[in-house]
């Protein structure tokens, strides 16, 4: 048996204390608000069918105070999300129907809202989306004050309990307010707005609600309606005493609620964030609860499955947490909910929710009997254990075959997931029944006992019986009397005959894997009858199903019939060539009549048997091939990429060279700053600032033709462009802006948008022949694209360059340079200009 | 979808729109789920086309960006922020698995008698 993880009613882990933590004037002996009614919803839903879930919403205008954006309709999806997916405890289908109606000062049927709908099954999702959406739709907060006698009279209306049929019945009943209006003698009274009036009618509306006997509380109760009062905002003093049937002394209904009719149960929320609808958690299914038992594990448990309540309901719960499953004699197991944990043999899921921890674990295979314990960060009611045997059930491998028309016996023996055979033994009792089917589906008689650990099958099957079907079903009785959930297999087995011929194998023709469209061959054998001869014929083959959509070729065999003599062995080749190379698995069957030996002068009998035939269709992988691929494509994607990046810095790694104006004249610098030759000076250099033209923008060039401008697309996408002025060997620069240069100072990096660059250069050899003090011989240029430039602006920057320090560094660099040859014609020429 | 970042010299804040990086890790994402379709030939489309387009929206990116440092007055080109390096990994990531479906299916060696 396997774990299967299911939904059920949580109901019983929201058994905390929540109303006592949220009310905070109960007394210390008020009931606890959802004990009674969980438990007695918990026991329904394990052996229901049927549940309904009636949802009577609260539609007051208040309801825009406390939850103005709808949060009730998501914690309702949220909740019947899970009654969606509800099973029984033994695994079985619950069909669960849902309506939702309204009350505010009237009520709005369930019929005119959203009328009762399956929401089980496959499209369980939509079906509660669709009602949430109706629910929404027509329960616009929009009522005035909250008729709670209405409330209920419609909601015993809408369950028709006189028709509608149902296992289980549950009332969601949701206000934000108190009992507050009465319609009687034709009018509405409302306690806010005519109270003195109304107090007498409210009163009266009360006490006809709680009327022992007849009163709709006790009419809903006995007719099995839970009521779940589900209280928003502030505590109010109706809703819990009418849902739980009692508070804070004072009753509502028959009180104590007698045996046999539905308790109620209360939820508080102070805002919407906190409300909750008793939603569904998983549990495990196909377990047997302990019940007095606790954790108390005995022999031939194979799965416990734990759930702890929590003290209290923490919604959300927290995103992970600890605690720590003590099993018996073995190391504590320290468990993270949720998830999944592999700890000494044993294997733990474990999850949680708002109302409960838990886990399920499988235990090793020698078991871990003993009493065991749960230890939270909570403090907890007694946790609930669930257990099951694990095992499953196989044919014996000594087992022999049955033998047609003689009593024949077959044994299966328990199995541990891992295949490894359990042990029956120690089990008080194991109940074991069997069914036996022939071929044509005739039911053989047998009888099963479980001896010497095994499960034993005896039947006899008829003299010409090829084949038989057997289930059977062990249902386990651990040492205390604790009835386990049964175990099963079934298994198609052939039989041995006297008058019958067989063949091997017997239940699967396995071809075995298919290289393309090579041909697979394998032996089919057939064996004639011992007791004379005997007849077996092949059908036609049938069409192939395979990985190729549809698949010409046919298994390829003799057919026809072959004449056996007693005992004679013949192998038969069967073979299948794919129409195609493919990968998938194939399958097909042989259709074979086994005509049975005609001794003592009887007629033949003859059985139809189809001997299934399976393949598997692969197509071999070239992993060279596969590797070149992959490294061709990520190089080529890369490449791409890269082509991309660089194409894009190159297109736009350039100078502005927009209005480019650049004008150029010999300086002389001291430390003090710049004499002008006496024929030009600032005004001249801005005046000769002129346009330039056909300008390639990635390289600028000057007059004289010493400096240039050069803009670099670096290789690589996270490089950056460089931007550069450059001079040949044998001369220095400086650029405003750049901080230091490189290339022994022939480079400088500068903006690329030139909106003001100046540039100073000068030879070395000048640089190494003027003394310090002495002013030296420059060229300045002056580059431009910003129009605004105005002759002040420029005179201010000159002023403002720092000349000393270009000096300076300049003396350092030609101190460090080796000496180089230039003409020296453009400083003669400078040296006979006349300074200022 | 607008990105603030400080430029290199200039120290100017560049507003940059990032939307063609967004882009790419939506289409990274869609095309990387071609997948699970288990269709080498719709793993072939998906690869090429999430290059492509990948490419196409990553060369927009970049000159976007520099088109931004540039009228900002930046004296340097801003370098890839974070989300423009994530569409650039995203797109190899999104072809990866694409690639090994179809490039399977090519490895096959495929033999008729």
């Amino acid at each position: 048996m396997r774990r299967a993880t299911t939904t059920i009613l949580w109901l019983a882990l929201l058994v905390g204390v929540l109303g006592l933590a949220s009310a905070p004037t109960a007394r210390a002996d008020e009931p606890n608000p959802m004990q009674a009614a969980t438990d007695f919803t918990y026991r329904c839903l394990e052996t229901a069918e049927t549940v309904s879930v009636l949802v009577m919403m609260d539609y007051s205008r208040s309801l825009k105070g406390p939850d103005p954006s709808g949060m009730r309709f998501k914690a309702l999806q949220t909740s019947l999300g899970g009654w969606a997916e509800l099973k029984r405890a033994d695994g079985g289908p619950i069909d669960v129907e849902v309506a939702v109606a309204g009350f505010a000062h009237d009520t709005k049927q369930a019929a005119k809202v959203a009328p009762w709908r399956l929401i089980s099954g496959d499209d369980g999702t939509e079906a509660v989306a669709d009602t949430i959406a109706k629910a929404r739709a027509h329960l616009k907060p929009t009522g005035t004050g909250t008729d709670f006698q209405q409330a209920l009279d419609r909601s015993y209306s809408d369950f028709d309990l006189d028709r509608r049929v149902s296992d289980c019945r549950v009332l969601f009943w949701f206000t934000d307010g108190d009992f507050t209006t009465v319609t009687a003698d034709g009018r509405i009274w409302d306690l806010e707005d005519h109270r003195e009036a109304a107090v007498p009618y409210v009163h009266q509306a009360r006490d006809a609600m709680c009327r022992p006997g007849d009163g709709v509380i006790d009419r809903l109760r006995k007719a099995g309606v839970v009521i779940f009062g589900i209280q928003l905002g502030s505590n109010a003093t109706d809703l819990r005493p009418m849902s739980v049937g009692t508070f804070m002394g004072s009753t509502c209904g028959t009180y104590p609620i007698p045996d046999g009719w539905a308790p109620g149960g209360y939820l508080h929320a102070e805002n919407p964030e906190g409300l909750l609808f008793p939603p569904p958690i998983s549990r495990p299914t196909n377990c047997t609860d302990t019940g007095a038992l606790g954790g108390q594990i005995e022999p031939g448990i194979g799965r416990v499955s734990l759930r702890v309540p929590r003290s209290q309901v923490q919604n959300p719960p927290p995103s992970s947490e600890k605690f720590t499953v003590h099993p018996a004699e073995w190391p504590p197991l320290a468990v993270t909910a949720p998830g999944e944990q592999a700890i000494e043999g044993f294997h733990v899921t474990a999850a949680h929710d708002p109302g409960q921890v838990s886990a399920d674990v499988t235990l090793p295979n020698e078991g871990a009997t003993g009493a065991w314990t749960v230890e939270t960060e909570f403090a907890n009611d007694t946790p609930t254990f669930c257990v099951s045997s694990n095992l499953d059930l196989a044919q014996a491998p000594d087992s022999a075959r049955p033998v047609a028309g003689q009593p024949s016996t077959l044994a299966f023996i328990a199995t541990h997931p891992d295949g490894e055979p359990g042990d029956l033994g120690v089990y008080r009792t194991v109940a074991a029944s069997a069914t036996v089917i022939d071929a044509q589906g005739n039911v053989i008689e047998s009888a099963a006992e479980v001896t010497d650990g095994k499960v034993r099958v005896a039947f006899t099957p008829g003299e010409h019986v090829a084949r038989v079907t057997v289930s059977v079903v062990a249902t386990p009785t651990t040492a205390s009397g604790l009835v386990l959930r049964p175990i099963h297999t079934e298994a198609t087995i052939p039989t041995q005959s006297e008058n019958l011929p067989s063949i091997e194998p017997y239940d699967r023709l396995l071809l075995g894997t298919i290289t393309n469209t090579q041909t697979a061959t394998v032996e089919l054998t057939v064996i004639g009858a011992s007791n004379g001869p005997s007849q077996v014929c092949l059908g036609e083959p049938e069409p192939a199903q395979g990985p190729t959509a549809s698949e010409p070729h046919r298994l390829s065999y003799q057919t026809g019939c072959i004449e056996l003599a007693a005992g004679e062995r013949r192998a038969i080749p069967v073979s299948f060539t794919p129409s195609e190379p493919a990968v998938g698995a194939g399958r097909s069957s042989i259709a074979l009549t086994l005509h049975s030996s005609t001794t003592d002068g009887q007629e033949a009998s003859v059985q139809e048997l189809a001997l299934p035939v399976s393949w598997h269709q692969s197509i071999p992988v070239s992993y060279v091939r596969l590797a070149l691929l992959t490294t061709a494509a990520v190089v080529g994607a890369v490449l791409a990429l890269w082509a991309a990046l660089w194409l894009a810095t190159y297109l736009t790694t350039k100078f502005n060279t927009r209005h480019l104006r650049v004008a150029s004249a010999a300086v002389r610098l001291t430390a003090n700053g710049i004499l002008h030759n006496a024929a030009e000076g600032d005004a001249q250099l801005f005046d000769s600032l002129a346009a330039v033209r056909q300008t390639n923008p990635r390289r600028v060039t000057t007059s004289p033709g010493e400096l240039s401008l050069v803009a670099k697309t670096p290789p690589f996408p996270w490089q950056q462009p460089q931007f550069n002025a450059t001079v040949p060997e044998g001369h220095l620069l400086a650029a405003t802006g750049a901080h230091g240069t490189y290339d022994e100072g022939r480079s400088a990096p500068i903006a690329p948008g030139l909106g003001l660059q100046i540039i100073f250069t000068a030879s070395l050899n000048q640089v190494r022949a003027t003394p310090e003090g002495l002013p030296l011989e420059a060229q300045v240029y002056l580059f431009n694209t910003d129009p605004t430039l105005s002759e002040e602006k420029l005179r201010a920057l000159l002023r403002e360059k720092s000349i000393a320090q270009i000096l300076i560094e300049w003396r350092k660099l030609a101190t460090k340079s080796p000496s180089v040859s230039t003409d020296s014609s453009d400083t003669t020429q400078q040296r006979s200009r006349s300074w200022r | 979808m607008e990105a603030a970042a400080r430029t290199g010299w200039g120290g100017t804040a560049v507003k940059v729109r990032l939307w063609p990086s967004y882009a790419t890790l939506l289409i990274a994402a869609t095309m990387a789920s071609v997948v699970l379709l288990g269709s080498p030939d719709w793993s072939f489309r998906a690869y090429l086309g999430l290059l492509l387009i990948g490419s196409l929206l990553i060369y927009a990116q970049r000159r976007l960006v520099i088109s931004a440092s540039s009228k900002a007055g930046a004296s340097r080109y801003r370098r890839m922020s974070l989300v423009e390096r994530a569409a650039v990994w995203a797109i190899l990531l999104g072809c990866l698995p694409n690639v090994v479906v179809w490039a399977l299916d090519l490895a096959r060696i495929v033999e008729t008698a």
